[in-house]
Order: C-alpha cells, then sequence, then structure tokens
C-alpha cells in the first residue's frame, strides 16, 4: 500500500464544512472530510451520527445548507445523482438497485447514453473485461435473481466503474456477505486501490476499519471528531471514540419477569417441518430443532435462506406443509398469531419497520399490537382505556430506555433503536415462554446493541427459550448456547458454543457440512 | 444561477396541511373564476352575489344544510373506507341501491297499516342494500385483490340501470303521464323535520354517525385493528389482524352508509324514487374525503364546503345563466389543485442563488 505516496499527494476530493440542517436536526455540523487517489478512507460512526447525510450531500441528493465540494482541486456543485456521477463519484449502496429479471449487462447500462442499435455482445465483452481486471467476476448474461448476494454486489460495483467512477463510496458492503465473500471483497478493494482509485467505505465493522483503511473519519451526533490514520488507535479506542461518553453507561435493570422454572421439556420442539411457498418451491427441508429454557439457540445463514420462513412458522405466521410442531409438549395444529403469542412467543420480526411496528400510530397505540384482548387496555366493549394506555407505555418507555418527545409520539419518527427498543418492551413485557429475536441489532448502534443483547441474555437468564437469527456471526456465538446453520432451507448442522469458530461457520453457510456433533433428535 | 428544488420534509404537521388545503381550494377559486370571466361573469360579484343569498336569508342556509347531509354521509363512507386505504368510488351505487331497496319496501308496504314500522323498514333495507351492493367488490378484494377502485366504479353502472328498469318498468307511477317515477310514499315513509327549519332530520344523523365512526376508530379494539391494517399490512400479518375479514367488513359498513344516504335522500327530500336522486353525492364524497384526508371531523366541514359549491352553482345558475357544468367544472378544478397541493406537503419549496 502507497502510504507515503498518497500522503504526498493532493487530495482528490475535498469536503469542507458541510453542514446539513433538517428540522431539529443537526445532521452534519462543519464536516472536512477529504480522500486521496489510492487510498481507502472509513467513515466510521454509529447510526444517526450523519454518515448517510454527508454522503447524500456528496453523491448530490441533497444539497448541503452550507459548505463546498472541491473535485480535483476545482469547485463543484451536484444537483442530482447523475451530475455525482458524470464527475466520477459511485455509490454503491446497501440495499442494491438492480433489476431482478434483466441481465447484469442490462443493468450496468441502464441509464447510460447508448446508441439506438444496442450491441449488447460487445458491451457484455466490455464488462467481462472490467470485471477480470478487478476480480469482480460474474457472467454479464446471467439475470439478477440467479445471482447470490456477493455477486449482486459486484453487480453494483461494475455499475459505477463502468460509468467510470473514479471515487467509490460503499455504504456497509460486507452487511449481507459471507465472511468468505467478504474476504473476496476486501481483494477487491486492494485491487482497486493499486490502480489508484479512490474508496470512501462506510462500516460499523471495527475489526475490517482497521484491516482495510488507510484513514479513519470518526462522526459521532453530526460532527467530525477525529481523522486517524493507519494504525493510530487500537478497536478498543475507535469504539469508544465512536459512542462517546454514553457508551460507558449501561443499564442494569431486571427487564424480564421472572418465570417459573419447568421440567426438562424443550419449550420448542419441531420434526422434520417442511414449507412450501405459494408458487410450490419448497422453502424448507425438514427442519428439526428443540430449544430448552434458559436458552439460546442461535441460526446462522446467510439472508434469504429460509430464515425468514422458519421464524414465520414459529411464530404463527406461516402455515407448514409437513411435520410437527409442539410448543411446550403440546402439539400445535394449526398455529395463528394470537395463538402462538397467548401461548407466549414473543417475536421481534427481522424487518421492524416494515413488520414489526406501525409507524403512523403512537408508541401508545403500537404496545397494543399481537394483544387485543388484555383487560388493561380494553374494557369489555372493546373501547380503550386510553389514560392506562398512555401510563402502560409511559412506564415501559422509562423501563426499557425508549427516548422520544412523548407516548404519543409517532413510532416512526423514532431512530432505529429506539424503535427496537420499544419492539422489545412489547413482546417481552407479556406472558412470555419463548423469544424470537431476529437480526435483533441489525443496522443498530453500540448503544442500543448493547441494551438489546442484554435483554436477550436476561430473558435467558429468567428461563426463556429463546432462538436468536441472525447474519452476524460475532453476535451469534458470543450469545449463543448452541448454532444452527441454515443454507437453502436445510439445517446444515449445529455446533456447540464450544465448538464454533467463524471459519467452520462460514463454510457452512455455504451448505459444506463440517464434523460436527449430530442434531439433536 | 437560482436553483429552484423540491426538499422532503421530514414531519408535516397536521397545521401544514390544512393550511395547504385551505389555499388549494383559494387557488381553485381563482381558477374557477378565470372560467367565470371568460364566459363573461365578473367572478368576484359572482361570488359575492352567491356568499350574500346563502348566508342572509333562510332558504340559502336551508338549501345548503339539505345539500350537506347526504355528503356527509358520502363522505364519511368514502373516508371510512380510505382509513383502510381502500377506495370506495361506488358510494353512489350503494346511494342507488339503498334507496331502490327503501322503495321497494315503500312500495310493497305502505298501503298497509301499520305505518309506524314503515320507516324503520325502508331504513333497514337502504342499508342493507348498500353494504350487499359493495360485499361484491369487497370479496375480490380481500380474497384475490381485486383492484377496488374499478369494481366499485363499475358497480355504479349496474346501479343505477337496475333502478332505470324498475322506473321504466313494474314501478312506473300510472298517473305519472309517462314519466319514469314512482307514486308519491303515503306521509308514514317521509322523515320527520327538524323544528322550526325546514331541514330532515337526516342532517343530525349524518353527524351522529361521523360522531360514531370518529369514535370506533380513535377509541376502541376496531379503530386499532383500521388503523394497523390502514396503515402497515405487513404489521397486520405480523400481529394477527385478520386482514380479509376487516377488509369486507369496513368495505361493507361503508357501503352501509352511502345506502343510508340513499334513503334519507329518498324519503327526507323526493318522497318518491326517480331517476337522478343522486346529483352525484357519492362522487363528491371521494372530492370531500380527499379535502378531509379522511378525517371524520373534517368530513362535517367539507361537506358544508361541497354543499356550499352545490348551492351556489344554483344560485349563479339562477341568477346569472350559468350552465350547470360550472359546478362540475369547479369540483373538478378543487380535486385537482387539492391533490396537486399534496407535493407541497410533503415537500418544501427552496429557492437558493448560487454564483
Amino acid at each position: 500500500m502507497p502510504d507515503q505516496l498518497s500522503e504526498l499527494k493532493h487530495p482528490v476530493l475535498k469536503l469542507r464544512n458541510i453542514t446539513k440542517i433538517f428540522p431539529g436536526v443537526v445532521a452534519n455540523d462543519k464536516i472536512t472530510f477529504d480522500c486521496r487517489s489510492g487510498e481507502v478512507h472509513t467513515l466510521l460512526g454509529e447510526n444517526g451520527a450523519g454518515k448517510s447525510t454527508l454522503m447524500n450531500v456528496l453523491s448530490g441528493l441533497y444539497p448541503p445548507d452550507e459548505g463546498e465540494i472541491f473535485l480535483r482541486g476545482k469547485k463543484v456543485h451536484f444537483s442530482n445523482p447523475s451530475q455525482a456521477i458524470q464527475n466520477g463519484i459511485g455509490m454503491v449502496h446497501q440495499h442494491f438497485m438492480l433489476i431482478q429479471n434483466h441481465t447484469v449487462t442490462e443493468n450496468i447500462i441502464l441509464g447510460t447514453p447508448q446508441p439506438f442499435n444496442l450491441k449488447l455482445s460487445k458491451i457484455s465483452n466490455q464488462i467481462r473485461e472490467l470485471g477480470k481486471k478487478y476480480n469482480l467476476l460474474v457472467d454479464p448474461y446471467k439475470k439478477i435473481q440467479d445471482l447470490t448476494v456477493g455477486e449482486q454486489q459486484r453487480v453494483e460495483i461494475l455499475k459505477v466503474l463502468y460509468r467510470g467512477a473514479k471515487i467509490l463510496i460503499l455504504d456497509e458492503p460486507t452487511a449481507v456477505l459471507t465472511p468468505q465473500e467478504s474476504e473476496a471483497l476486501y481483494k477487491i478493494i486492494r485491487k482497486m486501490i493499486k490502480e489508484q482509485y479512490s474508496i470512501i467505505f462506510i462500516s460499523h465493522k471495527m475489526k475490517e476499519v482497521t484491516l482495510l483503511s488507510d484513514r479513519i473519519t470518526i462522526l459521532s451526533k453530526g460532527k467530525a471528531i477525529a481523522t486517524l490514520t493507519r494504525g493510530e488507535a487500537s478497536i478498543n479506542q475507535l469504539a469508544s471514540m465512536m459512542m462517546g461518553e454514553a457508551g460507558q453507561k449501561e443499564d442494569k435493570k431486571n427487564i424480564c419477569p421472572a418465570f417459573e422454572k419447568l421440567g426438562e421439556k424443550p419449550v420448542i420442539k419441531i420434526k422434520d417441518i417442511c414449507v412450501e411457498d405459494w408458487l410450490g418451491n419448497q422453502v424448507l427441508h425438514n427442519i428439526n430443532m428443540e430449544i430448552y429454557k434458559g436458552e439460546i439457540a442461535g441460526l446462522a445463514g446467510v439472508s434469504g435462506n429460509g430464515q425468514v420462513a422458519l421464524a414465520e412458522v414459529l411464530a404463527g405466521m406461516l402455515a407448514f406443509t409437513k411435520g410437527i410442531y409442539e410448543f411446550d409438549g403440546k402439539r400445535i395444529e394449526q398455529a395463528d398469531v394470537i395463538k402462538m403469542s397467548k401461548l407466549g412467543v414473543g417475536y421481534i420480526p427481522e424487518d421492524r419497520k416494515k413488520f414489526g411496528i406501525v409507524e403512523r400510530m403512537s408508541i401508545s397505540y403500537n404496545f397494543l399490537m399481537r394483544d387485543y384482548t388484555n383487560s388493561n387496555f380494553y374494557n369489555k366493549f372493546g373501547v380503550l382505556k386510553t389514560k392506562k394506555i398512555y401510563k402502560y407505555a409511559k412506564s415501559k418507555m422509562k423501563e426499557f430506555d425508549v427516548r422520544a418527545a412523548s407516548e404519543k409520539t409517532a413510532v416512526g419518527t423514532l431512530s432505529g433503536g429506539n424503535m427496537q427498543k420499544m419492539i422489545l418492551a412489547r413482546e417481552l413485557s407479556r406472558y412470555l415462554r419463548f423469544l424470537l429475536a431476529c437480526q435483533p441489532i441489525r443496522g443498530l448502534d453500540i448503544n442500543a446493541s448493547g441494551f438489546i443483547h442484554e435483554a436477550i441474555l436476561k430473558a435467558k437468564n429468567n428461563g426463556l427459550a429463546v432462538l436468536l437469527i441472525s447474519e452476524d456471526l460475532d453476535e451469534l456465538i458470543n450469545l449463543s448456547d448452541r448454532i444452527y446453520v441454515i443454507c437453502a432451507g436445510k439445517i446444515v448442522g449445529s455446533l456447540l458454543k464450544e465448538e464454533a469458530d467463524i471459519e467452520k461457520i462460514g463454510l457452512m453457510m455455504t451448505g459444506v457440512e463440517v464434523s460436527s456433533r449430530e442434531n439433536p433428535s | 444561477m437560482i436553483h429552484i428544488f423540491f426538499e422532503k420534509r421530514l414531519y408535516s404537521s397536521g397545521f401544514i396541511r390544512i393550511a395547504i388545503t385551505i389555499c388549494a381550494i383559494i387557488f381553485a377559486l381563482l381558477a374557477g373564476g378565470v372560467f367565470l370571466y371568460t364566459i363573461g361573469v365578473n367572478p368576484f360579484s359572482a361570488y359575492s352575489n352567491v356568499c350574500s343569498q346563502i348566508f342572509t336569508n333562510k332558504w340559502g342556509i336551508e338549501d345548503l344544510l339539505l345539500k350537506m347531509s347526504p355528503l356527509m354521509l358520502t363522505g364519511i363512507s368514502v373516508a371510512l373506507a380510505a382509513k383502510m386505504r381502500l377506495w370506495n368510488i361506488g358510494a353512489d351505487g350503494q346511494f342507488y341501491m339503498g334507496a331502490c331497496a327503501a322503495t321497494w319496501v315503500a312500495l310493497t308496504f305502505g298501503g298497509s297499516g301499520n305505518s309506524l314500522m314503515l320507516l324503520p323498514l325502508m331504513f333497514l333495507a337502504g342499508v342493507t342494500a348498500g353494504a350487499l351492493w359493495i360485499f361484491i367488490p369487497a370479496f375480490f378484494k380481500a380474497h384475490f385483490n381485486v383492484n377496488d377502485i374499478i369494481t366499485t366504479l363499475l358497480m355504479n353502472y349496474i346501479a343505477i340501470s337496475l333502478v332505470d328498469y324498475f322506473l321504466f318498468g313494474s314501478w312506473r307511477d300510472p298517473n305519472s303521464l309517462n314519466f319514469p317515477i314512482t307514486a308519491l310514499f303515503p306521509p308514514a315513509a317521509a322523515l320527520p323535520m327538524i323544528k322550526n327549519i325546514n331541514l330532515h332530520i337526516g342532517f343530525l344523523i349524518g353527524i351522529f354517525i361521523i360522531l360514531l365512526i370518529y369514535f370506533f376508530l380513535e377509541k376502541s379494539r376496531f379503530g386499532i385493528y383500521v388503523n394497523i391494517v390502514g396503515n402497515n399490512p405487513n404489521a397486520a400479518q405480523y400481529s394477527g389482524v385478520n386482514k380479509k375479514r376487516l377488509i369486507i367488513l369496513i368495505m361493507m359498513i361503508s357501503g352501509a352508509i352511502a345506502g343510508l344516504a340513499g334513503v334519507i335522500e329518498l324519503t327526507g327530500v323526493h318522497h318518491r324514487l326517480q331517476q337522478n336522486i343522486s346529483l352525484g353525492y357519492g362522487y363528491t364524497g371521494i372530492i370531500v374525503t380527499w379535502l378531509s384526508r379522511a378525517h371524520p371531523l373534517g368530513v362535517i366541514f367539507n361537506a358544508f364546503f361541497m354543499a356550499f359549491i352545490f348551492v351556489g352553482g344554483e344560485i349563479m345558475q339562477m341568477s346569472a345563466g350559468i350552465p350547470v357544468a360550472m359546478i362540475y367544472l369547479f369540483q373538478g378544478i378543487i380535486l385537482f389543485s387539492v391533490l396537486g397541493s399534496d407535493v407541497f406537503a410533503e415537500y418544501k419549496l427552496k429557492i437558493k442563488k448560487t454564483a
């Protein structure tokens, strides 16, 4: 890595005193940031620290309220993303913006000027050449829907390269990748650096940040606190800088009511569960699993391998086509959400905004979801006891540290962390036997993540059975007593806490069976 | 260079929305004024003439409230469905079917002595007919996600043809000189009047229904269900609300209310079934809903406003000889500008000078 060399160079891109104010929030407060050619400059910060806003300003989505952008020494002004890409700045979004039933080539050239008679084969060859150069190997004739997540990401990167970007913004690129795929991405990044590209890397993951970055700029509450060069700070130092003071204080209240001990029967027992989707494709193949009280079972897997279906079956949202589902020793013939919730299933859904809340309803009313017969909230005619509900919501918000203007605030205005705490508060505050936590900390900052993990551990200690579904292997290994690995709708195997390591799980996530203890049956 | 661009508002308060709606209405009145001007009418004197006629004599106010009664009901009918993100474009058809069923009751049982039961029976029949008429689109919407806008709309044409079929057929009054109208109903089928004013109690029923719906939406379990399904169908699935059943139920209530409007108009105003008893009340209900953004209390105010346009149109028609199409033109412009104004509720217009 030409560290000294890039030190000597002028920065290709310079942001000076960028300020962006949204009503009530200073999202970016006089941020100065630059990027040289041939370097990886990481933006590190909690959610809401202003990373996305800054990148949106840079890529032309919002105009800044104040401040200037210089590109190769010249002042520029982007009023839309296409101007930014014309000037060589390309963003690879966290959520891919690809058309599923079009080919790679079609996706890449979409929106670029092309002659009337398209020569797709010629363009495909160009794309293949471009891919070869940077290890971005992907078949240009394949449709997006047939690609793995890692390959789709390569298409996204090719898309900006094809448009001639020299400065690439990668927004949490490894969030959806397996460890092996991430490794491949690092190689691609290193190769691009050698070719004098500039990479602005956004990530939460400390390890890869320290591994990849030439420089790291830490954002907190809209301000750039520090810019460090490689090797200047350890992982722990970075973390504490990023969190500020708030990270030191952890709330250690008893979060879950105590549950009595039962015999040593599993709370959840599923046998040979199969699920088909509406097209008749088999989504789950003969899933076997047992979860005992006081146990956290982890489920590892790349997203889209059947985790959601399994969670929905357990929560009663999805009917299974074959198999046996036993809850507390009782066989469930026809599950439905209300029934399972009454039996004691708490469910933190994977996509909290899409499923877990109703954004336009108040926090208080969101506490009413999943239980519509609670006599604390309804009188016998079904009329709401509003005062009681508000009081209840207020006390729960305090208990779970949900920060909002008031209990009547619309949930949609909360930050992701507060939203998740609200969902957790709702699910943990009922009679509970089994907690189903899907990607509980995805996209959350360190403070909120810590709080949620603590709550899950406390739930376990209070005798709940927990199923933790996550793509974050560190999270799974830290919390789980046993880790199941799912791939293509099948359980590839399970590992006890002691035998689990990232390499092994990563390999199993791709479908390779690794010698391990037998599945419990 | 001057840059003009839209910036998304993070939050648009109720105040901003109301203010923007009012601006849109003012804009519509100005634009409508241009049309008046082109046909040789001074818009300012026309508007002031309308205002003085309506607000300074008893007849004007009474007529306004009379027109407002069905609009409140069709408005709340459409608004209730809109709370679930459903569009009941068929309120007009349910209105006709309500009137039609009530007419059947009046013609069949009107002659018998039991006059005390006649009016309640007519109401029951009308409400049921409205609910059943929308059941068909509702069922297909709930189970097969068939577009509710199109199905409810098409049901209107069937309803109107059905009414014509009876009017030109077995229900035609032999003494009507061949007009397609039924015989006058017996006095027992007339809606009672409010004391001292020339206004039937349908007005009060409208207010009552709106308050009832408001209460249910805001303060009951039922309202929580509607809120969840309407704002986030995925969350409904997650939280165990039976979406299909709720869609059918809400649409049927919506249809019942529109049917009720039909019975009220029939028993309070016309006292016989004839063509064009609706004056497009069902469609105007859609505008009322849009103006009030489906808020039940807003429906009262906007039903008043749309009734004002109706009566104002009548007055202009009489005093300045303006064609009736002008009313529809006004309605169109208003709807157009309110829909268009939404962009200002979501976005801020910003102007910036750059070098």
